[in-house]
């Protein structure tokens, strides 16, 4: 973790398919592209945490939580509530704020699916059937957003960013990295 | 009709995905949010085979296991982890407790519903 002059504080950095989560007075940052992250708290401790996530695009069919792209979404909300929740969160006095989705290269002609908008869905669908409500939220549009959640006070800063094509080419490395993942790593192990 | 599978989460989503899947493969689909919820399904229907998470509010995933494994009737049931745990400890623990299997999520459909005939009775 570095130190944040500007911010004061220490500032873990999280990319794609990373969370954090802290009881301290620190920022946890990332920079998000079609990507979604979620901000997720319990003030009355305090502790909150960020997740960087995105339903991978070969698979999305529909946005559906039965779907199969969406357990990779479920997936990484699950890895940050149980994180904050074994730091003494409590499931019910969560709350959420939802960030990203936005359209950082042009969406192909032949694209049937839009992929931003289904990550954008799926965050929000996910916290309804969860029963989490969302404080606040900047979703959409063409610009990257680079956002600092301060998990103290459930605080977040947030810019938006022009260089989106950077970001777009680590989301697609993401992106075949879950498929990836899934293929080699899912193996059930038998007692 | 498919065997009857209960579906221990707390999580609504992760249950609703699973359901997706299992009612696909034309089982039966029973849910329970923790572990004490399980057991009451449990001691209610007959189920055949219980997919659990680990991390629970009231009644944690291996707490449930080891009941299960101590309960007359149901002692035999075979029950698979379904965690985002991949620790080996944990995994360990999840084997003492007298888990059947383990699958880390996020879980490849066609292993699951292969896993679960492997140890369907």
């Amino acid at each position: 973790m570095r130190f944040n002059a500007q911010l004061s504080r220490p500032e873990q950095y999280i990319g794609p398919g990373g969370f954090y989560s802290s009881r301290d007075d620190i920022v946890i940052s990332t920079l998000l592209g079609s990507c979604i992250s979620v901000a997720l708290y319990d003030r009355a401790l305090p502790v909150g945490g960020l997740n960087h996530f995105m339903l991978p695009e070969s698979r999305m069919e529909e946005s559906t939580l039965g779907a199969e792209s969406a357990k990779f979404g479920v997936n990484a909300m699950e890895l940050l509530i149980n994180d904050i929740l074994k730091k003494g969160g409590e499931k019910k006095r969560l709350r959420a704020k939802v960030f990203g989705g936005s359209t950082v290269i042009a969406l192909k002609a032949e694209a049937i699916i839009n992929v931003p908008k289904m990550n954008i869905e799926f965050a929000f669908g996910f916290l309804d059937v969860e029963r989490i409500p969302v404080d606040s939220y900047s979703v959409g549009g063409a610009l990257a957003r680079k956002i600092y959640f301060f998990p103290h006070d459930a605080r977040v800063l947030m810019r938006f960013s022009g260089s989106g094509s950077g970001i777009a080419h680590r989301e697609t490395i993401y992106s075949n990295r879950l498929l990836e993942q899934e293929r080699n790593e899912g193996r059930p192990i038998l007692f | 009709m498919g065997a009857s599978i209960l579906i221990v989460d707390d999580s609504v989503s992760i249950r609703q995905s699973v359901r997706f899947i299992l009612e696909q493969s034309g089982y039966t689909v029973f849910e329970a949010a923790d572990g004490l919820e399980g057991l009451k399904r449990l001691s209610e229907q007959k189920i055949q085979l219980v997919i659990s998470d680990v991390n629970m509010p009231n009644m944690d995933g291996l707490t449930m296991v080891k009941k299960i494994r101590e309960t007359e009737g149901i002692k035999f049931v075979p029950i698979l982890v379904l965690t985002t745990e991949s620790q080996g400890s944990v995994v360990e623990e999840g084997k003492k407790a007298g888990a059947t299997g383990w699958i880390v999520k996020p879980f490849n459909n066609e292993k699951l519903i292969e896993t679960i005939k492997k140890v369907l009775p």
